[in-house]
């Protein structure tokens, strides 16, 4: 492994201290739907601090892959998108499409769930790494090379040489996840934005490359937002949790408080709707207990419903729920958007 | 449940034995001499009526096309099936399209199992009409009924998959595959699309429509904790083989094969304060195209030995009702 001591490029952007690397505030994105613009993101405001692993939970149609994007600066062109991303001091909202391209990958990298759509197919691995590398950093090709494999070494991957010169078509669901990844952390961003990372992959392979992600982190302080619907991986994974909802956070806590005592109606469904292997007999057969019903499409999604968006499933509804809208209140491990909590 | 003694009374609904199935695959884009990707190498298993068989194993253990064969939507190179008393791969044509109506699919996508073109409705109408199940008059009942059975809103019915959810989708899917009112379902990852809150609502309903219509099902998933749930016993494939088998609670609290050990590892616990369980395994399954000498698993076994490079373990019954292919049985726990 020669290219293991080799110098990486440094750390992007370190946010002055005190100052959390990302923040994102009062963030709204609007998309057309059923013939208004609707709100997939509803005034979501959080904040990253450098070298944190959160979690962005939530199913499909809550609005995590709009935050991802929005993040990225790559909202769907229909979309009207208010507020603020604050990376690094800087509002991202307001950067120039010549300036992203400077943030973008070389300061936030991202992966995405399926790495075969994220890999060129006619390109080498070697040939994707070193037009990367050398699209952010004015260096010879000699030390993009040296770059790409301590990036490939980084990642684990069997044999950094070989892959320079592999197709992505060649190469296992696993393999290409680290090279995707190699790829993304070649140029050393700050911050991780990893959408189901693991999900297109088996579980034995999926566990390699989360522990693969612990590790990266602790050497190189990255941070990683990891938006998932899968609760485990969260409890293993991440130091805080963001709960999203029908465009909005519901909850948010330490991991830890989380899964000790959730606190919103909808944490407490997720957490008993997720599967555990039951190896006790008397567990064989049993029902979930389930959250009714699914989320409301953005079609349907009113703008101006005055109640909390969860209340048609919740079992513990009450008169303001339909009433008025919750703001986030404090709870024993965090906040939680929900009346039992305050506001009342 | 006695699968390996044959004691029991009542022959097993469906019973497999010597599934063996390869696919000719060509070597790169110009072909070449083609190869041969053995992906299912004499698998034996039994159904038995109104219980679940639960088909475990990652990508490439052949869990899939064992489900297609049963389904006659791949036919096997050799072995036999068994099912309800007869001989279900000598079946053809008319007789085998007859005979479909007791052993239905479901697959993991409902996407691509539906025709984007037909009304919900009238996808589960079709089996009634094509199988001359329903008289004219009946078949709108029938379906109303059906719905019902999967817990799908009547409004539903004009539904177009496309203006449906993922979950709905599914349910659908369901009502299809029980509109012919079978006796064994094969559930292919039946869940593995959808979210973790519709997916427990799914699981909810499969185990529902067990008890009220003795349904057994050939339950095809990767997810253990879901297995754990539905499933009366389990087959855990690796490389086209069964390596472990038995009654689902005896294997998973206690696993005699390495890697059921190392599956049941690998399911994320949802429990922050849980230990890191120890026995994460390396590497990926190896290629099924050039599967390992000796014991399939041996390349990424932590208690391989040089037996285990030579020779290949047979499954063999270790306890009674529990069959495992290793010579170290229980030796990793």
């Amino acid at each position: 492994m020669s290219a293991a001591g080799s110098p990486r490029p440094p750390v992007a952007h370190l946010p002055s201290p005190g100052s959390p690397l990302l923040s994102v505030e009062n963030l709204t994105v609007e998309l057309p739907a059923g013939g208004a613009m609707r709100p997939a993101l509803d005034g979501v405001s959080f904040a990253l601090e450098a070298g944190e692993s959160v979690a962005l939970v939530g199913e499909s149609g809550c609005g995590k892959t709009q935050l991802a994007r929005a993040i990225l600066g790559l909202p769907p062109e229909s979309a009207r998108v208010s507020g603020a991303v604050r990376f690094g001091g800087r509002d991202l909202l307001g950067l120039s499409d010549a300036e992203w391209r400077a943030v973008r990958g070389r300061e936030i990298g991202l992966v995405f769930q399926e790495p075969a759509s994220a890999l060129d197919p006619v390109q080498t691995i070697g040939a994707q790494l070193l037009e990367t590398i050398r699209f952010h950093f004015d260096v010879p090709r000699a030390e993009a090379r040296r770059l790409a494999l301590a990036a490939l070494h980084d990642v684990a991957f069997p044999d950094p040489e070989g892959a320079l010169s592999e197709y992505p078509h060649r190469l296992s669901g696993g393999l290409r996840q680290r090279a995707l990844l190699a790829l993304t952390l070649a140029c050393g961003p700050a911050l991780l934005l990893a959408d189901e990372p693991t999900a297109s992959l088996d579980a034995t392979v999926a566990a390699q490359v989360l522990d693969l992600l612990d590790r990266l982190r602790r050497e190189r302080r990255l941070t990683l937002l990891l938006v998932t619907h899968d609760l485990g991986l969260v409890a293993a994974h991440c130091d805080r949790v963001l709960v999203l909802y029908a465009g909005r956070i519901v909850e948010e806590a330490d991991t830890e408080g989380l899964f000790r005592s959730p606190s919103h109606p909808y944490t407490r469904g997720l957490l008993r709707s997720m599967p555990r292997v039951a190896t006790a007999a008397r567990e064989r057969g049993r029902r979930y207990e389930v959250i009714p019903g699914q989320v409301a499409d953005l079609a349907s999604r009113e703008t101006t419903r005055g109640g909390c968006a969860f209340a048609p499933r919740c079992p513990e509804r009450f008169e303001p729920c339909d009433a008025r809208r919750p703001d986030l209140y404090p709870t024993v491990a965090g906040r939680a958007r929900c009346f039992l909590y305050g506001g009342t | 449940m006695t699968t390996e003694a044959g004691e029991t009374a009542a022959p097993p609904l469906l019973s497999a034995r010597g599934l063996t199935k390869r696919f000719a695959v060509r070597r790169g884009l110009l072909g070449g001499a083609s190869r041969f990707l053995p992906a299912v190498r004499g698998v034996d298993f039994d159904v038995r009526a109104a219980e679940t068989l639960a088909l475990v194993g990652e990508s490439g253990s052949g869990k899939t096309t064992v489900g297609r064969m049963v389904a006659r939507l791949v036919e096997p190179d050799s072995g036999s099936i068994v099912f309800e008393g007869e001989d279900w791969l000598a079946l053809r044509g008319r007789a085998l399209r007859r005979r479909r109506r007791d052993l239905q699919v479901v697959f993991q996508d409902p996407q691509t199992s539906l025709n984007p073109r037909l009304r919900a409705g009238d996808q589960v109408a079709e089996p009634l009409r094509v199988q001359r199940l329903a008289g004219r008059g009946e078949i709108a009942s029938r379906v109303r009924g059906l719905f019902e059975d999967v817990g799908l809103a009547p409004e539903i019915l004009e539904r177009f998959p496309s203006e449906l959810s993922g979950g709905q989708r599914q349910r659908v899917a369901i009502a299809r595959a029980l509109a012919t009112r079978p006796r064994l379902l094969v559930c292919d990852e039946p869940v593995s699309a959808l979210d973790v809150s519709i997916a427990a609502q799914i699981v909810n309903l499969l185990l529902d429509l067990k008890e009220r219509a003795g349904l057994a099902y050939l339950f095809i998933a990767h997810d253990l904790a879901v297995v754990s749930r539905v499933a009366d016993a389990i087959a855990v494939m690796y490389l086209g083989r069964v390596v472990e088998r038995g009654p689902c609670e005896a294997v998973l609290a206690s696993p005699l094969h390495p890697y059921t050990v190392a599956l049941l590892a690998a399911v994320p616990d949802p429990d922050p304060r849980a230990a890191r369980p120890p026995h994460r395994l390396a590497g990926e399954p190896p290629s099924a195209i050039d599967p390992p000498g000796g014991c399939p698993f041996h390349p990424r076994c932590p208690i391989a030995r040089p037996r285990c490079r030579e020779e290949t373990p047979s499954l063999v019954e270790k306890v009674t009702g529990r069959s495992v292919a290793c010579f170290y049985p229980g030796e990793m726990q």
